[in-house]
């Protein structure tokens, strides 16, 4: 079953199969794109956290512009995934999360690039 | 809109980040401060103090704008911005803004002593010249390394204040060679556009909830 992060498209072999895809690279469609950075929200992220060294939360939102709940949940997502490291702690009593992208979060991210601009590459011609 | 941010490449979202950090308004509040004294300091000087301490009075003046503003950004500005560090190329920017801007002052300081020295030597314009070069060259580089524009706008406003001021003394009889009307205007022009960069900042980013930042740590 595809997860609800990428917007409808069923990514999975099944889905795959579904729609007569069979053959080779086929058979998953886009299995080349990191769906933990497919999704906008995600994707918005690890840019932001692609060209500064590191960030707060606050200043993430800011930049970002979603919500606190979202925010706290996608970073949680790529820091599962090992794409961001969070490190906690307390300023004046205030607790301060400051957030960086790994060595893996930036390959995971020019990965990403890559392979979209593969699959996009043919618009050009 | 998820993003606030409409730059699609990289760089050009470095580079709005950067503007964003700056876009408070203290640094032309302070310009203002700054030049307040070239608005000011005509009366003070008139008024029996001389070229010296006519300008050292405003030392103190300079101190209280400088706490007042750290203290804003410290109270006002960081908490609802958050904090970043920038990466290796735009700290080297900054970096040789810094180096850029010192030699400049460097030099104007020697500039300025060496025509305080000789002033009845040198003509009058060539002390208005030198203050007009440099000011255009600093606000430029400021302008260019801080991501700035309106920083052209106040180099040319700054720097023809002393020969606009020279105009309106010669032609219209305004007292102290004009200075307190174009200075004053260049003072009310940057502390006009900071107040109002401030305002906006602090309604397009309101204070985060308290605990905010621990992302329900």
């Amino acid at each position: 079953m595809s997860e609800p992060d990428n917007n409808g498209i069923d990514v999975s072999p099944a889905g795959a199969k579904r729609t007569g895809q069979t053959d080779g690279e086929s058979e998953r469609p886009l299995a080349d794109i990191d769906q933990m950075l497919h999704a906008p929200a995600r994707l918005l992220i690890a840019t932001h956290l692609y060209v500064v060294d590191a960030a707060d939360a606050v200043f993430l939102q800011n930049m970002t512009g979603l919500t606190w709940g979202n925010l706290s949940s996608h970073l949680r997502k790529l820091e599962e995934a090992g794409y961001v490291a969070m490190e906690k702690s307390f300023s004046a009593r205030k607790p301060k999360t400051a957030v960086a992208l790994t060595d893996k979060g930036r390959a995971a991210l020019r990965d990403y690039r890559a392979a979209m601009l593969r699959r996009l590459e043919p618009l050009d011609a | 809109m998820i993003s606030q941010t409409a730059d699609v490449d990289l760089v050009s979202l470095e580079k709005s980040i950067f503007r964003r950090t700056l876009s408070h308004g203290l640094i032309d509040i302070a310009i203002a401060c700054f030049l307040a004294v070239f608005a000011v300091g005509p009366y003070t000087t008139s008024a029996g103090l001389g070229d010296f301490w006519g300008t050292a009075v405003f030392v103190p003046f300079w101190a209280l704008a400088a706490v007042v503003l750290w203290l804003i950004h410290r109270h006002v500005v960081t908490p609802r911005l958050g904090h970043v560090h920038f990466a290796r190329p735009r700290k080297r920017s900054l970096l040789t803004w810094n180096i850029v801007a010192f030699v400049m002052c460097t030099v104007t300081f020697g500039i300025g002593v060496m025509s305080g020295s000789r002033f009845g030597l040198l003509p009058p314009i060539f002390h208005m010249v030198a203050l007009a070069v440099f000011v255009l060259a600093g606000f430029a580089v400021a302008g260019y390394y801080l991501e700035l524009r309106r920083f052209y706008i106040y180099a040319v406003v700054i720097a023809s204040a002393p020969f606009v001021g020279e105009l309106l003394w010669k032609y219209a009889g305004v007292p102290h060679h004009g200075y307190p009307v174009t200075f004053g205007l260049a003072t009310g022009l940057c502390l006009v556009v900071g107040i109002g960069l401030l305002i906006r900042f602090t309604s397009r980013h309101p204070v985060p909830p308290p605990n905010a930042d621990s992302l329900g740590a």
